[in-house]
């Protein structure tokens, strides 16, 4: 299956998916003035991946907008998916800043509000 | 003449200038930013890096910083999406950004239908009410049930205001015509710097 590279921009994220590598990471800063439109083809790229064995997705944002915490959201519903189709299933390692409620919450919240399970990371500055 | 195009744009101004004055005039406020007309998401690129520049030479801690960025990214994109239009089609609208030694004042405005008063009310009114508990359970609600709109909003941002600010909403409406008002919020941030 095809790489999904977008590089970032100052209000949106760097997202790599690479099956080869079994590589995939989304980082950086999500501000996009609509979220859904900019997560619309990573969202179309999760639907057409089925991976053999087990997938970690890692998150390492800074800071995440209101809508973009919804569009993440439905990102992840779609990599719970994903997980439904291989029986090693998906994990999810959340990076957050040492110190930084906020974005250790938002990856509470989404533990909360998915089947995935999920790993927290300290980066250490 | 009052050199304005129109009297929707002459009402904002003068709401602008009056804010601008009343911080102006406080002898320990300093304002660092401040901005009258449209908003392009590359001024709010450009706004809301300057602001993060400002606070990380004066000293702010991260987490200030943070919540001011939060706030003015929410406010500025909520402006561009919602903010109404004059007559001349022009999307007035003003921040202004403060700070003193104990607080950041950050005042944004936009006009809104008069149709639309009376949501927009009731929904800050909501927020203001709720302590931290009550507002985390309205976030996750509106979470769980999020639709992003076609404008790419999602009913989040006043939420997260409050919750950055942790303080209440200010907010006041000026009726312009029998159209339009001009909406202006003022967010507080307490200000706490590094040892």
């Amino acid at each position: 299956m095809k790489s999904l590279i977008i590089e970032s921009e100052k209000n949106t994220p760097y997202i790599y998916c690479n099956p080869g590598e079994s590589k995939f990471l989304i980082s950086g800063k999500s501000f996009p003035e609509n979220s859904r439109k900019f997560f619309q083809p990573l969202l179309a790229w999760l639907d057409g991946f089925v991976p053999e064995s087990e997938v970690c997705f890692d998150f390492n944002l800074d800071y995440i907008s209101s809508s973009s915490v919804i569009a993440i959201l439905e990102v992840l519903k779609k990599i719970e998916t994903v997980g439904s189709k291989n029986d090693g299933g998906v994990h999810v390692r959340w990076y957050y800043d040492q110190g930084d409620d906020d974005i250790l919450k938002i990856g509470l919240d989404y533990e909360r509000l998915t089947t995935i399970s999920f790993e927290f990371q300290e980066n250490l500055n | 003449m009052s050199g304005f195009p129109n009297r929707v744009l002459e009402v904002c101004n003068s709401r602008y200038q009056e804010i601008f004055g009343r911080y102006n005039s406080t002898s320990s406020k300093k304002i660092l930013i401040s901005h009258f007309g449209e908003f392009s998401q590359e001024l709010v690129n450009s706004l809301t890096n300057k602001v993060e520049e400002m606070m990380l030479d004066a000293n702010d801690k991260k987490g200030t910083i943070k919540r001011v960025f939060s706030i003015l990214v929410e406010g500025l994109q909520n402006i561009r999406l919602h903010g109404e239009k004059d007559e001349d089609g022009n999307q007035a609208s003003f921040l202004i950004v403060a700070q003193d030694d104990d607080e950041y004042l950050i005042s944004l405005a936009n006009l809104v239908l008069n149709t639309d008063l009376k949501t927009v009310d009731e929904r800050i009114t909501k927020i203001n009410d709720y302590d931290d508990r009550e507002l985390k359970e309205l976030y996750m609600e509106v979470l769980t049930n999020g639709i992003i709109s076609n404008k790419g909003g999602a009913g989040l941002g006043f939420i997260t205001m409050a919750m950055k600010s942790k303080n209440k909403l200010g907010y006041t409406f000026e009726e312009i015509n029998d159209t339009l008002s001009c909406f202006t919020m003022e967010v507080k941030i307490n200000r706490s710097k590094k040892e």
